[in-house]
């Protein structure tokens, strides 16, 4: 039993910190969003992102497992040179708005506090750049670990808000909708943010780099379930408190930090603190993940796979594009005359027009007997990737129109 | 006199030319043994013909069907390297060919930065990096990887234990490649030296030492 534990705490790691990592300041803000605007109605929501995530997830370390090979390397090996260079082009501008929108939100959350973007977003950037770099694979997986751990603020911040637990569950077991509009484009945005192309590079990519065998698949997959299951329970945790204190009040935010200020004279200030640790938490751990799957995909690209144990001499690229990823990323965010707002507008687009064609690689290559041998998918996980691949695929439609149609005068 | 002072092509240069009669090259099959691997057949979209090199150009010969011969474009090219001496892992960023006597040999797998920039038409950017290449004497094709084998002495002096530490942190299916490549005794001992010592995984950093 104490060795199975071991071997657990050893294995643990891809899944929790890929499935948190989601829960990043925007997500956190279209959850604030969605219990603000829409109460307890849309929950169901929740459900089906983390069964996706779970899906999506299982199958990004098992070809990881399997081939030894990160997603945009897999790629590259069966599509060729030029594909796999135009999606890593898609993926680099998609991953630095996102990137931007994490040192936006860590900068929200400092801000709550009185400091300064021109100061936080700059420091924040420095400390997290020297961890990845200085740092040795398990320090650094540690400290992704309890940042993530932070994330359960969100639920204390949840539970004394006193939400409604008889509408908690209607809402996640009876899908419907609030009768508000924008209750589908919330919905899709939810979806849209729980699966996002760096997550699913980030995960088979970090897989590989943390030697995963098949034989610790089992210990892995309770890791994988386990991440997502507290990425939708940190979801849920956030949709109730504002269902219960901001939605019942008629009160509406634009983002994550708003939401911990209208928290504060509805559920007290402790909530309020939460939720903004929580911001800050969130920001840190996908400000640390967004540039390492950058840095995975590009080595991959080329062909000069890297891992984190590897020192700067080892791997200049690898840890070359974290440095100017992290480094755009904050000078976009702590300098007013750059707009952010085009920058998060086109990665919003990208992250949903690559997610389709990523999905559709990634079914085909988990049931590709050839390449994952005895690893390959069941018949079932194989009708479940493909409809997911299809959900997905309508709703980054509707996402893109909706983004599109936005700005139409 | 042409093929007295050959100059060499890449592999991505062929893939996609039109040829006489119009046909469009999809891969080139190597017949994968010594230090030149001979191309022995053209695979177009409809069929398979002898290769032959006339005039500085790839030409068709008759259709044949061929048996125990490998591809350049499916088996090799992008494939992942791994490399059993110190276990860099690169890719195969293109097949150095050359042509000689009429007939086009594989004679070096290009990594490294160069063949990728040239391959997205980055034609500057590629010729500031240096050419890297591998012999084929020191690869062998698998059907999940190309493995880089160091000459079986540089092999010797890696310690069995920490061979098989390395090896066990291979993928499965790379696993198994790597170890068929080993001499017959030495995977003997690097296996037995596998099943007696569990991984336990990601407890200790582990350096292989370099030969």
């Amino acid at each position: 039993m104490r060795k199975r534990v071991a071997i657990f705490l050893a294995i643990l790691g891809p899944g929790l910190i890929a499935g948190l990592s989601d829960d990043d300041p925007a997500g956190i803000t279209t959850y604030a969003v969605m219990g603000a605007d829409h109460g307890y109605a849309l929950l169901w929501v929740l459900v089906v992102a983390t069964g996706m995530l779970v899906l999506y997830h299982l199958l990004g370390v098992r070809i990881g497992v399997a081939t030894g090979q990160g997603m945009i390397g897999l790629v590259r090996e069966r599509y060729g040179v030029r594909i796999g260079g135009a999606i890593l082009v898609c993926l680099l501008v998609a991953n630095l708005g996102t990137l931007a929108a994490e040192y936006a939100g860590i900068a929200a959350a400092l801000g709550m506090v009185g400091i300064p973007r021109e100061l936080s977003v700059p420091a924040a950037a420095i400390i997290i750049t020297l961890l990845v770099i200085r740092s040795s694979f398990h320090l650094v997986e540690r400290v992704l670990l309890a940042l993530g751990a932070l994330l359960a603020s969100y639920i204390l911040a949840g539970l004394l808000a006193h939400p409604d637990y008889g509408a908690t569950l209607h809402g996640l077991m009876v899908p419907g909708t609030s009768g508000n509009t924008g209750a589908l484009i919330t919905a899709v945005a939810v979806v849209g943010t729980t699966i996002a192309p760096w997550g699913l590079s980030f995960i088979q990519s970090y897989a590989v780099d943390k030697r995963i065998k098949a034989e610790q698949l089992k210990a892995e997959n309770v890791d994988i379930v386990s991440g997502a299951v507290l990425t939708g329970a940190i979801g849920l945790f956030v949709v109730v408190a504002c269902a219960a204190t901001l939605h019942a009040t008629g009160t509406s935010i634009e983002n994550a930090a708003d939401a911990a200020i209208a928290l504060e004279p509805l559920a007290g200030n402790l909530a309020g603190t939460l939720f903004g640790v929580g911001l800050l938490a969130a920001g840190t751990l996908a400000a640390a993940v967004v540039p390492l799957s950058t840095g995975y995909s590009v080595s991959e690209a080329v062909g000069m796979e890297a891992r984190i144990d590897d020192s700067f001499r080892e791997a200049p690229l690898f840890y070359g594009t974290f440095v100017v990823m992290t480094a755009l990323a904050a000078l976009i965010v702590a300098l007013p005359f750059i707009p952010l707002l085009p920058i998060l507008f086109l990665s919003q687009v990208l992250n949903a027009i690559l997610l389709v064609p990523i999905l559709i690689a990634l079914a085909r290559v988990g049931g590709d007997g050839r390449v994952m041998g005895s690893l390959k998918v069941g018949r079932l996980q194989k009708w479940l990737l493909w409809a997911g691949a299809i959900g997905l695929g309508i709703t980054s439609a509707v996402l893109i129109a909706t983004l599109l149609l936005d700005l139409i005068p | 006199m042409t093929d007295r002072t050959p100059a060499p092509v890449e592999l991505s240069d062929l893939l996609g030319r039109r040829l006489s009669g119009g046909v469009k090259v999809a891969d080139l099959l190597v017949l994968a043994e010594g230090p030149a691997w001979e191309v022995r057949a053209i695979v177009t979209r409809d069929n398979v013909y002898e290769a032959h090199w006339e005039h500085g150009e790839l030409a068709l010969g008759t259709v044949v069907m061929p048996t125990g011969l490998t591809s350049l474009k499916h088996d090799v090219l992008d494939r992942q390297v791994v490399d059993t001496d110190d276990r860099r892992v690169v890719r195969v960023g293109d097949v150095a060919l050359l042509p000689v006597a009429g007939r086009l040999e594989a004679v070096a797998l290009e990594v490294g930065l160069r063949p990728v920039f040239r391959r997205v038409g980055l034609h500057v950017i590629a010729r500031r990096h240096r050419e890297d290449l591998l012999e084929l004497d020191d690869v062998t094709i698998t059907e999940s990887c190309v493995v880089a084998h160091a000459s079986h002495a540089r092999v010797a002096k890696i310690e069995t234990h920490h061979l098989a530490r390395l090896i066990r942190r291979l993928p499965h299916r790379m696993k198994h490649d790597v170890l068929a490549q080993l001499p017959e005794e030495r995977s003997r001992e690097v296996r037995a030296h596998m099943l007696h010592r569990p991984h336990r995984p990601h407890l200790r950093r582990f350096r292989v030492p370099r030969a």
